[in-house]
């Protein structure tokens, strides 16, 4: 069954405020061309949305099984639409818009919000949990679960996060604080990469760069072995290393037992291993 | 540049001229790191580090360039 809603500015011509019965199994699904987009989690099994609109666009609200899609439907392009959504904190989303802020917070199910223009903010996350932005920076705070995180030229920062993580940023930094991972994979082109979390025996923990720093902080138990690859940079630790093996501007040692595998790649930046507590590197913003 | 040119083409006009630029600025990064591993790899063909570094730098692009694709589409 399909049932679709449509909420007309009657109040006000660009506002629209309504609430609809969520059952479980439904995702939020939200496209947004130009506006913010903001949801937020809350206990009852209910969508509550309201939206600023253009004032010849209207609030649709189609409802499934699967979904409550909102949407602002005008004539003629696209208008500036924002919405300021709370949804059961169960409840799957997945955001979109082209020149759209996201922010998230209180939602404990998958997520999926990408924007080619703006910033994407989530504070939560359950499951696969999926942000991206071309223009703009992304940060994940407090989630689990298959986290696959990416902006083209902006930073990425991960803080509070367990499972398994994909990063990926061309131009900018990735920042990854307090993790909890056996699975990481980070990859910038042109930034740095700040590795400061968890390294589990068995895991495997993969930091790439091409025109930036890695630092790691190496827990003092750390159970790893530890490939080191760079063309033109450099090496620093903190705490002693025995060299292994060298070969093809690679070396590799072996912290603890050497359980963990621990790549580190810089083509023409620093490799730096650091000890908890010891000062990170400033970011591009700190300075 | 011909490159993202070609894969836009289908989209053209359906991204924004600061979303293209963006785009191109950041091809133009991997493709200057792509250059620098295949002169580094001049040097010495046989190295296992060049060489896995310059494939997955290819692939970097190969990733942009199939989501400048993707954005075209989703927009036109």
């Amino acid at each position: 069954m399909f049932i679709a809603l449509t909420v007309l500015a009657l109040l006000l011509p660009q506002d629209a405020d309504t609430t609809v019965a969520a059952q479980r199994g439904q995702r939020l699904e939200v496209n947004a061309h130009s506006g913010d987009i903001t949801v937020h989690g809350w206990s009852r099994n209910a969508v509550r949305v309201h939206a600023s609109l253009d004032e010849h666009a209207r609030l649709e609200i189609d409802q499934s099984p699967n979904a409550v899609s909102v949407r602002s439907a005008q004539r003629g392009a696209p208008k500036d639409a924002d919405y300021e959504i709370t949804v059961p904190t169960w409840m799957g989303l997945t955001l979109s818009g082209v020149n759209a802020e996201i922010k998230v917070d209180g939602v404990q199910g998958p997520i999926s919000a990408e924007t080619v223009n703006g910033t994407v903010t989530v504070k939560g996350g359950d499951g696969i949990v999926s942000l991206r932005s071309v223009q703009g920076a992304v940060s994940l705070e407090g989630a689990k679960g298959r986290i696959d995180v990416t902006s083209v030229n902006d930073d990425v920062t991960l803080a509070d996060v367990s499972g398994e993580l994909h990063v990926e940023s061309v131009n900018g930094e990735i920042r990854l604080e307090r993790v909890e991972s056996d699975n990481t994979e980070a990859t910038s082109v042109n930034g740095s990469i700040l590795y400061n979390g968890t390294i589990r025996a068995g895991g495997r923990y993969h930091l790439v760069t091409h025109n930036g720093d890695v630092t790691v902080t190496v827990p003092e138990n750390a159970d790893a072995l530890v490939a080191v690859s760079t063309f033109q940079g450099d090496f620093e630790s903190d705490f002693p290393v025995t060299v292994r093996e060298r070969r093809d501007n690679r070396f590799t040692f072996t912290l603890g037992g050497g359980s963990a595998r621990l790549e580190l790649e810089s083509f023409q930046g620093t490799i730096r291993l650091k000890r908890p507590g010891s000062h990170p590197p400033k970011s591009k913003s700190d300075e | 540049m011909s490159d993202l040119k070609r894969v836009l083409a289908a989209g053209r006009g359906t991204l924004d001229t600061a979303t293209v630029r963006v785009l191109e600025r950041n091809l133009a990064l991997i493709d200057r790191a792509i250059a620098d591993a295949r002169r580094a790899l001049a040097a010495d063909p046989n190295n296992a580090y060049l060489n896995a570094h310059l494939a997955r730098t290819m692939h970097q692009k190969i990733d942009l360039l199939r989501r400048a694709a993707t954005l075209a589409s989703t927009q036109s």
